[in-house]
């Protein structure tokens, strides 16, 4: 046995005990909160720095991959493996950190379930990058389900919660059972409408998780209801599995199919993604609402990446599949830290309502600071890691427009328009966020007192900052050595990429990460020049210019829904109906207010429907049930002659194909490469 | 062709110091037309020099956010000068993709000067802002767009080669093609730099205000450097519009600086004349209008399509 396999399987099943342990263990000491709060948190950071350091040797070559059973089960330990685990272990540290001050002043028995939950749901998370069947597979997805559930009840207590989380579970429970048609189906290899429903089973149940439009509704509620931390754990870790399951464990498809399909999921997501966010009042919301968009920029990424590995086009592929599987990072650390600092407000003023919140960036400078940098990075402007990303993907949809044939340039046009659409949505939707919740004057007495996050909750923010530097830093080495090892594990991409991989991409990293920090250095210049220059003569401070009216007050500024209000009127979002509005009366007008309800389009016109009709005819079988016995004892005679019939009717076939032989497992996970034609010469 | 570094670095030393002309020349053409002596031409260089000569008033309201507005802008304006190809000369700082930082600084400078604005806790600078981003946002497609038709008919992705790839003008639909696509840009142009008919640089109504708006609560060296920053961009983009409609090399260095920097000039004479004889549309109908600016984008690419993709 290789040294490296001993150090990878001993880091695993110490990850794996510290973990599991921790979580039972803190449980335990419900009753003594202090303890119950180190042994959880400890465990967690500790659990986390073993999968840290398992993920990194993985992802960087140290370790090699390798295949072991344990505990009965198959796992596998690859650089895809640590590509998906790296996020869950460095937001699940920063996470752990920030709950020690978001919990404080919870009810002392919570605290331990809090931490049983929250560290198994980051066992099982991690469990999950290292499936190696679709047994292991289907058995941490259901924990991870399981677990992260209860974290998103943890406030049971509130109706609101308890209806997210009901949605939430039916939601995971749907993913996992198709999921599970999906494996059943592939077991069937020779028929070809049983691969192509399997297909579709995989995508929608893996799509669940990742937040395909249509199944994305579970998405917002549940990431509101979840204490702060639990949810910036899910965002940056959890929905980005769904894409390492597709990776891992999709039937093998022709990558001209899958990419059409990736290419409408994304741009859909993408676009109803950020429209819908810009449209929330809700702070925790709005994040949720963009990580549908940035879940569907990866999609669209890995669709054109795709799309140009059917083509034989190298450049769109490598630059589609690379920016994809960076800006699974960037999203992930952006957004986990732009969670934790949700929190921190929340946990300041005890709301997530933006429209009451204002003024909180004199009151905690720190947390405005990096929510600010955090939610520009997001938007995809440079010198945010996501630009890094967001112009490779540009790059991949403007090779397509550039050598690919007619049609393929139509499409990559429209998903370039897309993009840039989405970009400059975003742009309002996060300035929409900063100046809502941290600029002006406060709306309301409760944001007076706020106070600054306590050191626990703005060091962990801080740290996650210093990875999205860390990764915006060293992306053009990032993407010549760790990003073609990551894609060769996927059955799907296969290993034909990865030579070509320093030739396309890199030199534009390096060029935009190097333009990006001479704009800094320039800023930073002129900011110089600009003191420089004002030090002669003393800063005059006063208030608000506001037209020559010398008393503004609060009530007089811009909320947040009035500052997107053009753009949601514009796309329909928030008129008609769901807006109630109290208009001013009379010469001196007393009162006024607008009440605007932003219903989810998919949540209003599919699902409500769906359940409705559902429920009718849930009614209408009730006449069945009379109450007599004899009336059921008929139904049941009767249905069983049915089947006599038809079991009397149908042919027997000589062998019946057994679903559970055991050569079928490796059949799901070792999928025939693709092969892909030979490219021209860029 | 051999690409004169020289004339290159002349273009944009040109472009840091004309820039502000060409505000002046958009304001005197207004005046003239209606009859006015107007402001003198070198108007703009006086306000920017008095007012970094000037004190600065901050407001209280402030959380920070307000000071950086400014140097952002100007700073990624001025970055993004680095990637236009002066004078039809690539320029020494291209790379593949930089059209997508080109954009994306322009994004960020706006990003800044809008959080700058919320930060005063003004009801106008709200609204100002909330127009911006507004008009922005649905700016961007077809910014995009107009991209996606130079990479398609110059078979590049970096802005130099984008902007200098000599197309066949003896086929009429490439200049069709190309002329529908410069309109665009001139329309991105009107919309980025706040100009009529999106909106006016010189109402008096803050009511109807859309960048002049965001920058109420800034004075003195603040002021300065955003009104260099907009005369920058203006210069930026007015400089993108005349490469597309003329590309290719001609003539000796000495006349393509002269003819290029000529050209920019003839655009703000354009602009003022628009300016002139154009009132500002309803804000309500400026999505509908830059959305179709996008459609006629995308047909600017179909029409290349349809002359056989890649010309030259």
């Amino acid at each position: 046995m290789p040294l490296s396999t001993v150090f990878s399987f001993s880091l695993f099943s110490f990850m794996f005990f510290v973990l599991f342990f921790g979580a039972f263990w803190s449980w335990f000491l419900c009753g003594r909160p202090v303890m119950a709060r180190r042994v959880g948190a400890g465990s967690a950071i500790l659990g986390c720095a073993a999968g840290l350091i398992l993920a990194v040797a993985h992802l960087f070559q140290w370790a090699e991959k390798f295949q072991f059973t344990w505990m009965w089960l198959d796992w596998r330990l690859d650089a895809l493996s640590g590509f998906f685990m790296l996020p869950v272990v460095l937001v699940g540290i920063a996470a752990a950190c920030h709950s020690v001050g978001y919990l404080e002043g919870c009810s002392e028995n919570r605290q331990g379930v809090y931490w049983l939950f929250f560290n198994l749901t980051l066992l099982s998370m991690l469990l999950v990058t290292a499936a190696a069947t679709y047994i292991e597979l289907l058995l941490t997805w259901e924990a991870m389900c399981v677990t992260s559930f209860a974290l998103v009840a943890f406030n049971h207590k509130e109706i609101k919660v308890r209806l997210a989380a009901w949605v939430y579970i039916l939601a995971s429970h749907a993913g996992a059972l198709l999921l599970i048609l999906m494996f059943a189906l592939q077991t069937n290899t020779s028929s070809q409408a049983a691969s192509i429903a399997a297909l579709v089973c995989g995508l929608l149940g893996f799509g669940m998780k990742s937040g395909f439009p249509l199944l994305h509704v579970w998405l917002p509620p549940s990431y509101d209801a979840a204490p702060a931390p639990a949810t910036g754990v899910m965002s940056a870790g959890m929905v980005n599995l769904g894409i390492c399951g597709m990776m891992r464990f999709l039937p093998p498809v022709t990558p001209a199919l899958l990419g059409w399909i990736l290419i409408a999921v994304g741009v859909t997501s993408a676009l109803m993604g950020i429209l819908l966010a810009m449209a929330q009042s809700n702070l925790k919301r709005l994040l949720a609402y963009s990580s549908i968009e940035n879940m569907g920029i990866v999609f669209l990424g890995l669709g054109l990446g795709f799309l140009g590995m059917d083509q034989g086009n190298t450049a769109m592929a490598i630059c589609g599949l690379g920016g994809a599987m960076l800006h699974i990072w960037n999203h992930a650390f952006l957004k986990g830290t732009l969670f934790l600092l949700a929190g921190s407000v929340q946990k300041a003023t005890g709301t997530v309502a933006m429209d009451e919140m204002g003024g909180l960036g004199k009151k905690m400078p720190i947390t405005k600071n990096v929510f600010a940098c955090h939610a520009g990075a997001l938007c995809g402007l440079p010198p945010g890691s996501a630009f890094l990303s967001e112009a490779m993907i540009y790059l991949a949809a403007f090779q397509g427009v550039v050598n690919g044939s007619n049609f393929m340039l139509g499409v990559a046009m429209l998903a370039a328009v897309a993009l840039a659409l989405t970009g400059g949505l975003a742009a309002a939707t996060f300035s929409k966020a900063v100046s809502a919740v941290f600029q002006g004057e406060p709306r309301s007495a409760a944001i007076k007192d706020a106070r600054e996050a306590p050191k626990s909750m703005r060091t962990p923010t801080l740290f996650l900052s210093g990875v999205a530097v860390i990764v915006f830093l060293t992306a053009p080495w990032l993407w010549n050595h760790v990003l073609p090892a990551v894609l060769s594990q996927a059955d799907a991409t296969g290993t034909i990429l990865i030579p070509d991989f320093a030739i396309y991409g890199s030199k534009t990293l390096a060029a935009i990460r190097n333009f990006s920090l001479f704009t800094i250095v320039l800023t930073v210049a002129l900011k110089y020049l600009r003191d420089r220059r004002l030090s002669q003569q003393p800063l005059e401070t006063k208030c608000t210019w506001d037209c020559g009216y010398a008393l503004p007050t609060a009530r007089m500024q811009y909320t947040g829904t009035a500052f997107t209000q053009p753009l949601t009127d514009f796309f329909n979002l928030t008129k008609g109906k769901n807006r109630t509005i109290q208009p001013p009366e009379g010469y001196f007008p007393t009162s006024a207010s607008v009440d605007i309800d932003v219903t989810d389009p998919a949540d209003h016109y599919l699902w409500r429907p769906i359940n409705l009709i559902t429920s009718r005819i849930a009614d209408r079988t009730r006449r069945i049930q009379s109450g007599y016995l004899h009336i059921y004892i008929l139904m049941a005679v009767i249905a069983l002659l049915a089947m006599l019939i038809f079991a009397a009717a149908t042919p027997t076939p000589v062998d019946t194909p057994q679903i559970e032989e055991p050569d079928l497992a490796p059949a799901a996970v070792t999928a025939p490469h693709i092969t892909v034609p030979p490219a021209p010469a860029p | 062709m051999n690409n004169n570094l020289y004339l290159w670095w002349t273009g944009l030393i040109a472009a840091l110091l004309l820039a502000p002309l060409l505000t002046g020349i958009i304001n005197k053409t207004k005046a003239i037309l209606v009859g006015r002596r107007g402001p003198k031409l070198l108007q703009p260089y006086y306000n920017i020099i008095k007012l970094l000569r000037k004190g600065c008033v901050r407001t209280t309201t402030s959380c920070g956010l307000l000071a950086w507005g400014p140097l952002i802008t100007l700073a990624t304006v001025m970055v993004a000068m680095l990637f236009l190809p002066y004078a039809n000369q690539i320029s020494p700082f291209a790379f593949t993709g930089d059209v997508f930082l080109f954009a994306y600084l322009l994004g960020l400078g706006r990003f800044a000067l809008v959080l700058g604005a919320m930060d005063t806790g003004s009801s106008f600078e709200g609204m100002g802002s909330s127009r911006e981003v507004q008009f922005a946002a649905l700016a961007e497609g077809s910014l995009f767009a107009v991209l996606g038709f130079l990479a398609t008919a110059s078979r590049s992705v970096d802005l130099s080669n984008m902007l200098t790839c000599p197309l066949p003008a003896q086929v009429p639909t490439v200049v069709a093609a190309v002329t529908l696509a410069a309109g665009i840009a001139f329309i991105v142009l009107l919309v980025e730099n706040c100009r009529v008919p999106f909106d006016d640089p010189e109402t008096h109504l803050e009511l109807t205000m859309i960048h002049e708006a965001m920058v109420l609560d800034y004075s003195g060296p603040d002021l300065g450097f955003i009104v260099y920053g907009s005369c920058l961009k203006l210069w930026l983009m007015a400089a993108f519009v005349m490469l597309m409609l003329i590309p290719g090399d001609f003539g000796s260095p000495g006349l393509m600086m002269v003819l290029h920097i000529l050209g920019i000039l003839l655009i703000g004479v354009v602009i003022g004349i628009i300016e002139s004889i154009t009132a500002r549309f309803r804000f309500l109908k400026l999505p509908q209008f830059l959305l179709g600016s996008l459609g006629a984008a995308l047909i600017a690419l179909a029409l290349t399509i349809l002359t056989g993709r890649h010309l030259p």
